[in-house]
């Protein structure tokens, strides 16, 4: 089985959590016995051809610049990566499957499957309209127009939870059943790594809140800030750690001065692997307020580095926590909920210590990556199989 | 002189509905035919005619192709059925006006269908032909397929005009003597690939000649970022043609009042309430029931259309288009120009198809036109070497009067990979000359070169209209072409190639000119 993925994130270019997740999902298909060539753009000092973890690596196209016209820029890089492609499937002896993982890639996804007589997959980890939670500018419909085309013309869709399920087939008119729940992975090996000199320190006393993501309105933090002084009535000693950044810090920080919370909320701005694994180390509880979430990898991850989770009742997020069983959720946008529950899992040893193990032996058992390698390259057997019976759904 | 420039991108076996053939079918039903009945029946009455035509060699090869004529009896048929189901619909509501459009509608795409099958022998091509013999019309050509030729590279511009040409021939039996200029887009130079392919005339803008504020005769989405050129006024006149200076060549200026006239969607005549309202239909069949009523009313506040109604109001415009024209020349006169040349030039497909009325208006006009002592229709090839020179600014008839339309932020990375694409095939080329399959291989790729070029995914891309299936073309064209030029390069060309090959080749079997009846094509 020979699979090309198109990608426009891929490790060192990460912007959201697309990288991180074709990095995993790429390698553990590599232990399935699948052979893996991704296409993604070029990135400086970065070789244009590398084989990592028997995963191979085609970089194409310039480096993404956030000054640029963005979308011509996408579409320059889908121009690239089909003249890598063609060149690439003669050298393999031709492809069985196209991976095209979201609109960034959807051209060169559809021609290359097209003209190729490949099947195609897509995995749509978000989309424009839950993101933006409406579209709102003809560059909102446009990206909406392009991720619809890419989903119905597909073989198959794979989306990361029930929710995405439903969003993607009430935006796009996909039946549900070609749409495949293939949820994300979390690998607890990537979270040992501890930074030599982290940038800040934390002090032993502290109990740490610790959120972390991109600073954007969606992600709803601050309703955790706004949770902040019930907390610190009942627990003097929680320190908010929000980690990442995004066009809202400047706005969020003005809240917290003007909440007069300085000496207990510290910004990391943008935050390494390893400085996040210090903080994780040191978290007692992990909070992801989010108003709209796909998928909520950010709640697997937390729990694999055994920090207890609340998160707000919203999509993806909704699914991966159980309620009181392996986490706990709150009401999305509820500030007095959110307290609620930072407040009885900061101060209630045995709750923490319950959710905890519930939540390990979950990740043991879902969200490995090998599972989820296996899964999808069963997609892939799926696909060629119906093509060569001649069926497209 | 009335110009009437035809064209349709490539989109035989790309996509039917909502978009693809259809857009062919939609200007072959509401356009193409009834014009041709309009010629018909005013040869009939003895009424003279001299109407230029230009059609696209896209345009071309689609109707002269037995798949989509047969493709396109099916629409009708299709058409037809739609319209019994609305007439019941409407009755079984009480809803007798619109009942009476339904059945009008039902007898339209019937007589269509009887048209065609009968009186054409589903051949417009052939009609097309015939009438030029007869002298009723001329019949231009374009770029091959329908490139903006003003940005692109020289060899390429060769092959647009070249098989632009080619196409003309195998089809007309002759060599054209005119040249549409897609979009009227022209920069100085492209006279000299015209003269090469001996070519007599082409046609421009009026501020091509006469300098000044491009006529508006784009009225879309606002663009950010546009620029609308003034060009210096020269003092030179559409009323005259004109030699391009030191070229064996003329230019003939289109004439802004009269395109106005008819263009302008604030003051042109297709915006009278009385007109079919072209952008509201009925949600099941796509029928056309309403009339404009107001312009600035929102499509909920469109009252029931009246063809009677209709008709009267195109025979008043036609009478008072008619009095504008002898206006003007009495103008032109006093000016000392003492034989005006007016030429109107427009996109044929807006009589029918976006002015429904347009082809009965257009009638009237030319029957007009016969009976009024002052004026005469005439097409160039009939008119004298001309006597003035003057230089053409670089232009086009679109929004701004000079290439923002197919060129602006949005577009620009297409222009890129044209560009590219068009030097990698001066290579390609090369690599044919060993065998039947290489040859084969080469011609496809030129093919699909020129299908990327079309102005069509240009200008949907920039304007925002049916976008997706635009950047879908050009990237399966795109593609195609590397998929062809990969396996050329290096040698493999087995048998799983060759039947890929097979079907690429049906798919965009464009430029097919081995059939040598007239009616090429399959």
């Amino acid at each position: 089985m020979k699979v090309l993925m198109f990608s426009w994130e891929y490790p060192p270019h990460m912007v959201g959590g697309l990288g991180q997740h074709v990095y995993d999902l790429s390698r553990f298909l590599v232990h399935q016995g699948v052979c893996v060539h991704i296409i993604t753009p070029r990135v400086k000092y970065y070789p244009d051809f590398q084989e990592e973890n028997g995963v191979f690596i085609h970089r194409v196209g310039s480096s993404y610049r956030e000054v640029e016209n963005f979308k011509s820029w996408t579409f320059r890089f889908n121009s690239e990566a089909i003249r890598e492609a063609v060149v690439i499937n003669h050298k393999v002896g031709g492809f069985d499957v196209i991976h095209a993982h979201d609109w960034l890639v959807a051209y060169a996804g559809r021609s290359v499957a097209k003209i190729f007589e490949i099947p195609l997959v897509t995995t749509i980890h978000a989309t424009e309209h839950g993101r933006n939670l409406g579209l709102h500018n003809r560059l909102q419909q446009e990206i909406n127009e392009i991720e619809k085309n890419l989903a119905l013309e597909a073989d198959r869709v794979i989306c990361c939870s029930r929710y995405m399920q439903e969003e993607i087939s009430s935006l796009f008119g996909r039946p549900l059943a070609d749409l495949k729940i293939i949820p994300n992975g979390v690998d607890p090996e990537v979270f040992q790594a501890l930074p030599e000199r982290p940038r800040f320190s934390i002090n032993d006393e502290d109990k740490v809140v610790f959120f972390i993501g991109r600073l954007v309105p969606e992600k709803g933090v601050c309703y955790l800030l706004r949770a902040m002084p019930q907390v610190l009535k009942a627990v003097p000693e929680a320190l908010l750690v929000i980690g990442g950044r995004g066009p809202q810090q400047k706005e969020l920080e003005r809240l917290v001065q003007n909440m007069d919370l300085d000496d207990r909320v510290l910004f990391t701005g943008f935050i390494y692997n390893e400085e996040r694994n210090y903080v994780y180390n040191k978290a007692r509880v992990a909070v992801f307020p989010s108003l709209y979430e796909p998928f909520g990898i950010v709640a697997l991850e937390a729990m694999a580095t055994h920090t207890p989770v609340v998160v707000a009742n919203a999509g993806g997020l909704s699914e991966i926590v159980q309620d009181e069983v392996t986490g706990l959720k709150v009401t999305p946008g509820s500030e007095g909920e959110l307290a609620e529950a930072i407040i009885r899992i900061l101060t209630d040893d045995g709750l923490a210590e319950r959710l905890l193990n519930n939540a390990t032996q979950e990740i043991d058992s879902v969200y490995k990556w090998d599972v989820i390698a296996r899964s999808t390259a069963d997609v892939y057997e799926q696909v060629q199989t119906r093509r060569q019976i001649g069926i497209r759904s | 002189m009335l110009v009437l420039h035809s064209h349709i991108p490539y989109v035989k076996r790309q996509g039917r509905w909502p978009f693809g053939e259809v857009w062919l079918f939609e200007a072959m039903a509401e356009t193409y035919i009834p014009l041709l009945r309009s010629l018909k029946k005013l040869r009939e009455e003895g009424i003279n005619v001299a109407l230029t035509f230009s059609f696209s060699p896209t345009l071309l090869e689609q109707l002269a192709s037995r798949y989509i004529q047969q493709e396109f009896i099916n629409y009708l048929h299709e058409r037809e059925t739609l319209a019994a189901d609305d007439e019941r619909y409407f009755i079984s509501r009480g809803e007798i006006e619109q009942a009476r459009i339904a059945a009008f509608y039902h007898r339209f795409y019937r007589d269509i269908r009887r048209d065609y099958l009968i009186e054409m022998d589903m051949d417009i091509v052939g009609c097309l032909r015939q009438l030029q013999e007869e002298g009723v019309i001329e019949v231009l050509t374009s770029a091959a397929t329908h490139a903006y030729l003003p940005l692109l590279d020289y060899t390429s511009l060769q092959y647009q005009v070249h098989w632009g040409k080619r196409v003309y021939e195998h089809y007309f039996g002759r060599s054209p003597e005119g040249f549409w200029l897609p979009e009227c887009g022209y920069f100085k130079g492209i006279e000299d690939i015209l003269i090469d392919n001996g070519f007599r005339y082409f046609y421009v803008d009026s501020h091509a000649i006469e300098g000044g504020k491009p006529i508006e005769v784009f009225s879309g989405e606002e663009s950010v970022g546009l620029e609308v050129e003034t060009f210096a006024s020269t003092g030179l006149s559409t009323y005259r043609p004109y030699r391009i200076e030191d070229k064996d060549i003329t230019v003939y200026g289109r004439n802004a009042m009269i395109s106005n006239q008819v263009w302008s969607a604030d003051f042109g005549y297709p915006g009278d309430p009385d007109y079919r309202e072209f952008h509201k239909h009925e949600m099941r069949s796509g029928f056309k029931y309403w009339k404009v009523t107001d312009r600035n009313n929102p499509m909920d506040r469109k009252l029931v259309y009246s063809p009677e109604k209709a008709m009267v109001r195109a025979g008043q415009h036609a009478h008072h288009f008619v009095r504008s024209l002898e206006e003007n020349s009495r103008e032109a006169v006093k000016l000392g120009f003492a034989a005006p040349l007016i030429v109107g030039c427009y996109d044929t497909e807006l009589f029918g198809h976006w002015w429904w009325e347009g082809v009965d208006w257009l009638e009237e006009v030319i029957r007009e036109l016969h009976h009024s002592a002052q004026l005469e229709m005439i097409t160039a090839n009939s008119v004298g070497p001309a006597q003035h020179e003057a230089q053409v600014f670089e232009s086009s008839w679109g929004m701004g009067g000079k290439h923002y339309m197919w060129n602006n932020a949005e577009t620009g990375w297409m222009w890129e990979i044209i560009k590219k694409v068009g030097q990698e095939y001066e290579t390609l080329k090369f690599l044919s000359y060993n065998s039947e399959i290489s040859r084969r291989t080469v011609t496809q790729a030129l093919k699909e070169l020129m299908l990327i070029q079309s102005s069509d995914w240009l200008f949907m891309v920039s304007n925002n209209l049916t976008r997706d299936y635009a950047m879908k073309r050009f990237f399966d064209h795109y593609t195609k072409l590397l998929r062809l030029s990969d396996s050329l390069t290096i040698g493999q060309l087995d048998e799983d190639f060759e039947s890929w090959l097979g079907r690429v080749e049906y798919e965009d079997d464009f430029l097919n000119l081995r059939d040598h009846s007239g009616s090429g094509g399959t």
